[in-house]
Formats: structure tokens, sequence, C-alpha cells
């Protein structure tokens, strides 16, 4: 029940800590006894308690508890809230699309003012590629330790039961992709298969709506510049959609997919490479690929989060400090690997499985994902996803949704 | 006689409640079964009205992967502080708009009354500003306190209620030099326990099921109640679909209100229809 | 002092003392908020930019200008055009029926089982048809598959979404209007009836004619609860089923006024929307009290 502990008494432990602090000389984190909560959006059966209760373990007088606080987007909206109200968490995982939001709005710490020495070794254990996208406005602002990229799932059980070859080539393009789908549904479909509900979900969110975009040519943002309505995110948008039309994709929201593909429902997704833990120990056989290029052409986005600190106290901004630098560890790596993202530490840490279309794509190169621009970055995620949804259902074709998008997006994207 | 035999002779009036009733039940006896089948069948196809093994995995699981026994103590503790704190402001307001005379009662009235039409979201965000710069936000008192405010209804039935009591049994006290608080203890409210029977079952049944409101106001999941614990599970990142788990929490966040209505069915009826007094 | 005056003074006061906390809570926490949102609805204070601005009309002026907006009005007037008929009508004639199976054994199950919705929170209620239209598993859709039928995207679906969140609603909520209709009818006089069914009517025009106009401020009481009731319980089943989506076919005004305040903190947009909601819930109410006035017929 640790991770239960009220954070009422998290922050009273806090303000004590401080106050004993201020009485007695600073000595080593040992005797502070300070407790620190990450709001994250994983449970307690997820890896990521694993690193929460193997760092706790080493009793290094920082206790740290693990809440679960809903997808990134709740999250972020829950932390302006305890912010406001003067009890923000002391570290919060942050989706990388939000990481403007994160600095400009809600106000995440620059690890190098917190301790440079210590920012500057715990940086140090990731690859530099990485560094980029946890440096916002000049400032440091958390550990680049989960990196995804959306790649193609696929239900081998439904594969073989409609016939098709199980020789399926690592690189995928769309329109054979779509093609296999049509032969799914036409053996599966027809009769009342016991888990068999769609052939394909290119997953009804901002993140592969802006892959297909990519792949056909274009940008969602170019810098703080909106260019979502160019001929190419045209074209991209317009076979994201086709599946839809054809009847082969289901539309469904991202957390009703998310299950879907593991009680085999659907026989192809394309979604985070993130999911190779989950993937591995499902009871279906799953198989990746890489994410469907366009005519051979890919140029694929990365996803992710980063673990960014909130604290306003010195004290707790420093323990939560100490536990990044576990975090940032061969230790702390080794175990957070379970969870499926690809490696961006230093540490040589042996490949998970289903990793192989995620680990092709990233030595290919991969862009970040959409960052929203300003204070209204929220909106501007869920204006955009809105859009992706309406082509997708066919209430717009694809050059006036994104038209529209664009005009909508607009004011949502200055500071 | 006549009434009798005309109410027993209406086969087309029965057919038709007996439909409307079916409709009515369904989604809870669906809800009843999913959670006594395991999670495994409630995903495969099939017509399952009940299980052939009933099991009582999915309640075991619900409570392995969130606190539901906290949630259910939450629950009950708010819920029993929102009556309280609504009955004990109503019922004297109540005896004063009802027996008291008083400069501007006839207006106070009016504004207490009015309050029935607010929609209840409607001061949602200055409040949550208030809960959240005082320190109330993710507490118990922050949810409690601001319910109890929608008393519109409770003081308007509260008044017909002591309405129902003669003046004359106030008079005679006034004579015996029984000043108006003892008028209200000993003698207003001993004579509509009734009323405050019904209002108590009506305020906790409405108290267990506050949701916008304590879904926002509480944040750390210990905390939450089982109205907006299950809610929780509609968004828990789990790649198994918890339908049986959510069911058998649905189930338990309606049991003690539908136990409450079996039992205190007789009160509800009264305070939803309007017959006030014993 | 003597305790003759402190009593007179104690007379004096109590009307207020014992009124006074109920008058504190509503005006604290009811008529102090919505003020509150008439100041913010000027200015451009929030979380984000702590220092309050006067804005004048802004807020309006976006507010009014967001096709969200006109969405979610497009929305509250559908779903105020086909709730409040159904919530009135169907439990009518609900009342109806059980006042004819009377007190029959099977007459007196019918009552609670009908009510039972009603007493369920919007979370509970939400879920249980969450999973009844659940697209890939849920039962209408296992229906719908063994008869041949395509199989529905329900609440998924742009242009069903508002439809099961306004079935939902009514499900939840139209046994209390039964009740205060039943109350209502079982107040009138056996012998006003039983003439009536000497006289030979048929039921309808019996019902027409005698029930309905005795009933009328029952009705009129009815009818004006219902529609402020009307925003209120729609949002919540909102928030469970389909968080006003997909993109903004299902959301009302009042869950429009909440995302903007609370989950994406616009205070200034969010107040402006809950002032332009008060005045049309007043504008309707006057209307209300207007038109049904003159229709009802009043005893006593």
């Amino acid at each position: 029940m640790a991770q239960f502990t009220s954070t009422r008494r998290t922050f009273l432990a806090g303000t004590a800590g401080l106050a004993a602090a201020s009485l007695l000389p600073f000595r080593a984190l040992a005797s502070s006894d300070a407790t620190v909560t990450v709001s994250s959006p994983w449970g307690s059966n997820q890896p990521f308690q694993k690193v929460v209760d193997a760092y706790n373990a080493k009793k290094t007088g920082v206790s740290v508890i693990n809440r679960m606080d809903g997808d990134y987007q709740e999250m972020a909206t829950k932390a302006l809230a305890s912010i406001a109200s003067g009890r923000p968490p002391e570290m919060m995982v942050t989706g990388w699309k939000f990481g403007y939001f994160a600095r400009r709005t809600l106000g995440a710490r620059d690890l190098a003012e917190i301790d440079a020495g210590k920012a500057e070794e715990i940086i140090g254990r990731f690859k530099p590629n990485v560094r980029p996208l946890v440096t916002i406005d000049d400032a440091l602002i958390g550990l680049p330790w989960a990196m995804s990229t959306p790649v193609t799932w696929i239900n081998m059980d439904l594969w073989r039961e409609a016939g098709l070859d199980e020789n399926i080539p690592l690189d995928v393009s769309h329109a054979w992709l779509v093609e296999q789908a049509a032969r799914i549904d036409k053996a599966l479909g027809g009769r009342n298969h016991p888990t068999y509900r769609s052939a394909l979900d290119l997953s009804n969110n901002e993140w592969t709506s802006q892959a297909y975009i990519q792949n056909a040519g274009g940008f969602i943002l170019d810098g703080d510049k909106l260019v979502c309505d160019s001929a190419e995110a045209i074209e991209g948008m317009t076979r994201f959609a086709e599946p839809v039309r054809a009847e082969l994709w289901t539309n469904m929201d991202y957390r009703a997919q998310q299950k879907a593909m593991f009680a085999g429902n659907i026989a192809i997704v394309t979604t985070s490479s993130s999911r190779a833990a989950a993937a591995a120990k499902a009871d279906i056989e799953f198989k990746d690929v890489m994410f469907p290029s366009i005519e051979g052409n890919r140029k694929m986005n990365s996803g992710g989060n980063f673990l960014a600190v909130y604290a306003r106290d010195e004290e707790l901004a420093r323990a939560s400090m100490d536990f990044l630098a576990f975090c940032a560890s061969r230790e702390g790596q080794e175990i957070w690997s379970e969870v499926g993202y690809l490696n961006t530490s230093v540490h040589d840490i042996p490949r998970g499985p289903l990793q192989e279309a995620a680990i092709a794509q990233l030595e290919a190169g991969l862009t970040p994902e959409t960052i929203w621009p300003g204070a209204r970055g929220l909106e501007g995620q869920d204006v955009w996803r809105q859009w992706v949804a309406r082509i997708l259902d066919g209430e717009v074709q694809p050059a006036e949704g994104l038209a529209r998008a664009k005009d909508d997006l607009a004011p949502l994207v200055v500071n | 006689m006549k009434a009798d035999a005309f109410a027993r002779r209406q086969p087309v009036s029965h057919v038709l409640l007996a439909v409307a009733t079916l409709l009515a039940v369904f989604p809870l006896f669906w809800m009843m079964t999913t959670a006594f089948t395991p999670n495994e069948l409630v995903l495969t196809k099939a017509f399952r009205f009940w299980p052939d093994e009933p099991s009582l995995a999915n309640f075991r699981k619900a409570f392995s992967e969130q606190p539901v026994g906290a949630w259910l103590v939450n629950s009950l503790v708010i819920a029993s502080l929102v009556t309280l704190g609504k009955l004990a402001i109503a019922f004297p307001a109540g005896f004063a708009f009802a027996h008291l005379r008083f400069a501007g009662r006839e207006w106070l009235f009016r504004a207490i009354i009015a309050t029935m039409a607010f929609p209840v979201a409607i001061g949602i965000v200055p409040l949550y500003v208030g809960v959240s710069l005082t320190g109330w936000y993710d507490t118990r008192a922050g949810v409690i306190v601001p319910s109890i405010a929608y008393v519109g209804f409770y003081v308007f039935f509260a008044r017909q209620a002591f309405k129902t009591l003669p003046p004359e049994m106030f008079e005679a006290a006034r004579l015996d030099n029984a000043g108006p608080f003892r008028q209200f203890f000993q003698i207003a409210l001993p004579n509509v326990l009734p009323a405050v029977a019904s209002l108590a079952v009506v305020s906790f049944m409405g108290a267990w099921n506050i949701y916008l409101w304590a879904l926002l106001v509480l944040d750390s999941p210990e905390k939450r109640t089982l109205a907006i614990g299950l809610k929780a599970f509609t968004s828990l990142d789990d790649v198994e679909p918890l339908w049986g788990p959510m069911m058998a929490v649905a189930l338990l966040s309606a049991l003690p209100v539908l136990v409450l209505f079996a039992f205190a069915q007789r009160f509800i009826m009264a305070a939803f229809s309007g017959k006030v007094g014993a | 002092m003597t305790r003759a005056r402190v009593r007179t003074a104690m007379t004096m006061l109590a009307p207020y003392l014992l009124t006074g906390p109920a008058i504190v809570f509503v005006a604290v926490f009811l008529y102090a908020p919505v003020l509150f949102s008439v100041g913010l609805s000027f200015s451009d204070w929030n979380f984000i930019h702590p220092e309050a601005r006067f804005v004048g009309l802004d807020n309006y002026a976006q507010v009014l200008g967001d096709p969200y907006f006109r969405e979610a009005a497009w929305n509250t007037a559908l779903y105020c055009i086909v709730l409040i008929p159904a919530q009135i009508v169907i439990p009518l004639a609900l009342a109806a029926l059980l006042l004819r199976v009377g007190e029959s054994r099977a007459g007196r199950i019918y009552k609670p089982l009908l009510f039972l919705p009603t007493i369920l929170a919007y979370s509970t209620a939400g879920i249980a048809w969450l999973w009844l239209f659940d697209p890939l598993n849920g039962f209408l859709n296992t229906v719908l598959t063994t008869l041949g039928h395509a199989p529905s995207r329900w609440y998924t679906d742009p242009d069903l979404a508002l439809w099961t969140v306004a079935i939902v609603t009514f499900w939840k909520t139209f046994g209390l209007n039964m009740l205060l209709f039943l109350a209502a009818l079982v107040s009138i006089p056996k012998d006003i009836l039983e003439a009536a069914t000497i006289d030979k009517a048929g039921p309808f025009t019996r019902f027409r004619t005698i029930e309905l106009p005795l009933i009328s401020p029952t009705f009129f009481f009815v009818a004006v609860t219902t529609s402020f009731g009307v925003l209120d319980d729609i949002v919540g089943v909102i928030d469970v089923l389909t968080g006003g989506g997909p993109y903004g076919s299902s959301t009302n005004i009042l869950y429009y006024m909440f995302e903007r305040g609370l989950k994406y903190f616009q205070f200034g947009q969010a107040s402006a929307a809950s002032v332009i909601i008060i005045v049309l819930v007043l504008a309707v109410t006057w209307a209300q009290f207007r038109l049904l006035e003159r229709k009802v017929h009043y005893e006593s």
C-alpha cells in the first residue's frame, strides 16, 4: 500500500524536513528523510513501480511514491491544478509533446539550476542525440529515458487463421498492408468469429497521423509555423483515412484500441513500439514490422516522455535529483528496460523482445513528435486530434479538414 | 370494490409495464452477470445470461488493483457528513420559515428556494478556484462543505413538514415560556421525524453519488469515492479490458443505495412524491 | 440586563440564528460563485496568468465565436427538444399505467423496479451502459451481429453519440417524474374516476379530459424541474460516456463550460459561458412560467 500514502502527508513531511534543515546544518540526504511523489501514467503493476521499489530499497533517506494519474494530458491538467493549490507533485512524467507546456506553463525545473554537477552527471548517461528533446528554452528539464516510435503490430494468430503468408517483410508499405487487411477481413469477417472485429487500426490520434503526413513528405508544424494543409499533408491524411472508407478499420479511441489489440479483436495495429513488453507477455503471438511507408518513403517520428522535476522546495528538488540519478544508472535502466522503450542510455543493455522494427526505424533517424508550442499546448493537441477524427469519420474531406484544423490551431500555437 | 376490479382487468397495462420494467432493469442485470463472470469469458462473444460457474475473481482483482476498500469508506464518510450537514441547516431554517415571524422572511425563503433552479455545475469554476486556493483541494472537506449548500429542496420540504403541525401547538409552548429553540427541538422536530427520515435517505443517496465535484476535488487515488473511483477503472492503462472488475466495482457502488432503497422505500417515495409529514 | 430582556432578545434573534446557517451556505457556495463568475468573465485571470486584467467582452466574443460553443449550444437545444418531452410524456404514461394496475401484486413490483435506475450514481449508470454499448464486445452489438446486422459504433459514432447520452440520461432520470405524476394521480378522488367509468368514456378520453386537468399543478412543477434538471443530468452522463466527443458531437453548454474552465483552465471563457447559461436559464424559466401558468388549471 506504499503508493497510496497520502500526498498531504508527503507535503507535511516535506515541510517538516525543510524546517529541520533550517535548524540544523545541512547534512547528507540520508538524514533528511524526504518523500517525493512522482505523478506517472503507470500503475503499481508496471515496471516503473519496480524502479521506484528498487530505489526505495536502497534507503537513501529519500522515499519515492509513484502515483498513477492517467494519460499525459490528464496528468498535465491535474498538475496545473495542484500547482495552483501550492502542492505540485515533486516529479512528473511528461510527454515530449508537452515539453513547452511543461517548461513555460507548468514551470518544470532546470536540472542544472538545482544541482549543476549532478545534472551534468545524469545527462551524461544518455546518448547525446536525445539531449535536445529535453532541452527547452535552454533549460535541461528532464531525464530523456523513454523513447518510442510508432510501429506495426501484427496479430499472428489471426494472420495465420486467415491463411496469409507467415514470412512478413520487416519493411512494409501502406498499400501492401491495406491489401493484407482486406484479405484478412475477407477470410474472418463474414463468420461469427469469437474475437476478430477489425482488420486494421492505424490509431486515431495525433501521433500516427503525423507519421503518415511525414511519410508523404509533409509536416504539421515547421517550427512554430503551421503547415498542416500542404499538398503532401493532404496526401498523407488521404492515405491514412483510406482503410476506414474501405471498412477495414473500426475507428475507436486510443484506450479502447489498446485493450482491443490485446483481446485479439484487431489483426493489424500501428501504434507505439513501447507495447513490446506487453505484446511479448500476451497469450496472443504478436510480430513487429516497421510502420507502413508511403511508396517506400518513410520519415518517422519519435515519442515518449521525460521525467521532470516540479518541486519548488530546494530540499525536495535535490531529493528528486537523487532519484533521477538512480533512474539514469545502469541498475535503474536495466529494470526500466522492461517497459519496452528503446534504450536511450549509454549503458549496454540487452535489447528486449519485439524491438526489431523500432530499432530499424531509430537507426534510419527519427524526427521529434509534434511539440505543441504556446501556453495552450494542451488545447492544440486536442484540436488536432479532433480534426484527425473528423477526417477519419468522413465528416470532412482531408483537404478541407486540414485547412480548418490550421484555422482552429492558429490562435493556440502563438505565445 | 369497483376500483379494485377495475385495477385487475388491465392486461394491456400489465404487458406495457412489464416491458418497461424489463428495459429499466436490464442494464443492472447485465452488470451483475458480468461482475460474476470470469473476465476471460466476458470478452468472448456469446449470450451468457448467467455464468455457469459464478466467480468472485473480478471482485478480488478490483480490490487488488485499486484501493476499493478505501473508496467504500470514503463514500460512507462523505455521504454521512453531507447528509448530517444538510439536515442540520435545513430543518432549523424550515421551522423558522414555517412558524416564526420575522423581517425578510419571504425574501430569504425565496432566495433559498430559487437555488433549486441553479444548474449544479454553474459555479463550479469559482468554487474550484476557491477550494484550490484555500488548501481544500484533495481533502474530504473540499467535497463535503460545498455540497451541503444545495439545500433548496430540503428547506422547502422541511417547511412543508412543519406547516402540517398546528400553530396552537406552539402557542401553548409560548405560554409555557418556551423559547423558539425549545419549541424547535422539543416540540417541532420530534413531530416530523418521518420527514427527517425521508430527507436523510434522499440526501444520503444523493451524496453517495456526488460525481463531477468529487472528481475535480479529490486527486489522490486513496481519497476517491466509489462513484469516481469507477472512472479510474475506465482510464487504467492496462492491456486487459477490465469489464469484469469494473462491473464488480459498479455493483459494489450500487449495492449500498440499493439496500437503503429496499429498506427505506417508504421514506424515499414520500420525499419524492412530496407527501409530507407522517 | 434582566433575564426577560435576554429572552426577548433571543426571541427576536432566533429566526435569524435558525435560518442563518442555511443562508450562509447558500450565499457563500451558490450565490457568491455565480457573482464571482460574472466578474471573472470580464478578466483574463487564470492559473497561467495570475495577474488579472480587465478584458471587456473579449471572453464573450471568444466563446460566442467558438464553433465548439455553437455546436454545444445546438446540441443543448437538441437534448432539450428530445429529453424534456420524453421525460414528461413517458413517465406520465407509466404513472397512468401504474394507477390502472393499482395495488395488485404485480403492480407493487413494477414501481420500485422502474425507480431503480434513478437512485444510481451517474458513473454507475454510465458504466453499465458503456458496457452494453461497447462497440467490440457489448451486448447490443452482440445482438445486432447475431441478427445479421452490422455492428454499430454507438457512443463513438458522431451521429449516435448524442442519442446514446440522451438514452442513458432518460433511463437514469425518468423514475422521479413517474413518482411525482403517480402521487398526483393517486390523490384524485376515486369517485370522480368511477363516475367517468360509468359515463363509458374511453380510457384516453377520460385521461385527457379528467385526470390530466386535475394534476396540472404537478404537470407544471414537473415541466419546470425537468427543464432545470436536463442540463445537469446530462453532464454526468457525458463525462462518463463520451467526454463530449467524438469532436464535440455530444457535448452540451454546461459541459463546454466545464471543459473550458477545468480542462484548459480558461477561467474567463468558462465564466463567460456560465453567465450565458444563467441568462438562458432565466429566459427559459420566465417563458415557461408565462406559457404554462396560463394553461394550468389551479384548484384550491
